[in-house]
């Protein structure tokens, strides 16, 4: 894993620690579970970095429990072509 | 059709050019398949009064939704059509004949995007849409208001829409024009709900524009920022964008991207545009 990544991924968990109450511990690991699988869901980073960064921070990547994360969006996630110029067909918005 | 045009009613349409997206080669075969895009524009009319708008004084045109359609399924005959976009003027105040489009080409392209202020976002529940690319330029709905010259308040409050929404923001001077008010742009988008959103920069239609616009470049993130991938346009100077995640106060990752268009008319070298009934 490359220091930008890792530096990324330790804001990420300091913003999710003060973000739940002291001593759920368990709630950050659920949570940061979840944003490291969409991370490498959407090829952002591997699997063997979120497997990395797991270990050292003592959890490992076992689906998130849907009962003590925060409540889901509404929204419906779909797998689209999104192109923009032309680019790519990822999902998210890409360029113009 | 070569490889590299398409001809759709005598007009050449130039395919594009996948070798310029980094590491594009290494994400599957399918993006080999050339296929074009369309703008459509519903309507030259608009609620709202943007000082930056490109569309102003444009003469109004009554939509012709036949002729639309007529041409959407020839094009399908020639080539993919993969992402539709919809929109003006604000194409929700053609939503009679916005439906009816997308009554037609449902389940047709792979991503049906709106483009909208949000003043109608509440009418916008037909499921043939994948995504509202809702324009909003500030995180206060007064601030937000003044640049539209339209009272629209938070439409995303208490929204019960079955599609994604994506914010769009133009970098304005003394508005959004700095990392400090995009990471307040951010936040308001994770509060929201919103998982994508970009930030644009403002092309040259008007002596307002060119009086404040925002170099993207000006804008300088922390490492609560991930630049994912950067793009450039196979001609320089035409456009650059690149795509970021950021990581949002309450632990939500927020998506975003940032463009560049240096030429106006970028759209219509880029993809299919669609207006006053017939290509533009």
């Amino acid at each position: 894993m490359n220091a930008v990544t890792e530096s990324f991924l330790n804001v990420m968990k300091g913003k999710i620690e003060a973000d739940v109450e002291i001593d759920m511990k368990s709630q950050v690991n659920e949570r940061l579970c979840k944003n490291l699988s969409t991370l490498v869901k959407e090829k952002i980073i591997t699997k063997e970095d979120a497997e990395e960064f797991a270990k050292k921070n003592g959890f490992s990547l076992n689906p998130p429990k849907k009962s003590t994360l925060r409540a889901e969006t509404k929204v419906e996630k779909r797998k689209v072509a999104d192109d923009g110029c032309g680019h790519s067909t990822i999902s998210r918005m890409s360029s113009c | 059709m070569s490889q590299s045009t398409v001809t759709l009613r005598e007009k050449p349409f130039k395919l594009f050019e996948r070798s310029c997206l980094e590491g594009c080669e290494k994400e599957g075969k399918e993006k080999q398949t050339p296929f074009v895009d369309f703008s459509v524009s519903m309507t030259n009319s608009c609620n709202a009064n943007c000082l930056f708008c490109c569309n102003a004084g444009k003469k109004e045109f009554k939509f012709d939704v036949e002729a639309f359609k007529d041409f959407f399924d020839e094009t399908r005959g020639t080539i993919p059509v993969n992402k539709v976009t919809f929109t003006g003027g604000e194409p929700t105040l053609r939503l009679k004949e916005l439906h009816e489009c997308l009554d037609h080409i449902r389940g047709k392209c792979g991503l049906i995007t709106v483009n909208t202020n949000g003043s109608r976002l509440a009418e916008m529940n037909h499921p043939a849409i994948h995504r509202i690319a809702l324009s909003r330029h500030h995180y206060s709905d007064k601030v937000n208001d003044e640049i539209f010259g339209l009272k629209i308040g938070n439409p995303l409050i208490g929204s019960e829409l079955k599609f994604k929404i994506a914010l769009v923001c133009n970098l304005i001077k003394n508005r959004i024009d700095s990392a400090a008010e995009a990471y307040k742009m951010l936040e308001f988008a994770a509060n929201n709900g919103i998982e994508d959103m970009s930030f644009v920069g403002l092309m040259i239609f008007n002596d307002f524009c060119r009086a404040n616009q925002i170099p993207l470049e000006s804008l300088q993130f922390g490492n609560d920022v991930l630049c994912t991938r950067r793009l450039s346009y196979e001609v320089p100077g035409i456009c650059h964008c690149s795509n970021h995640i950021y990581v949002a106060n309450n632990g939500e990752i927020v998506h975003y991207y940032m463009r560049h268009n240096m030429k106006p008319d970028f759209d219509k070298g880029s993809r299919v545009v669609w207006e006053n009934n017939k290509i533009g």
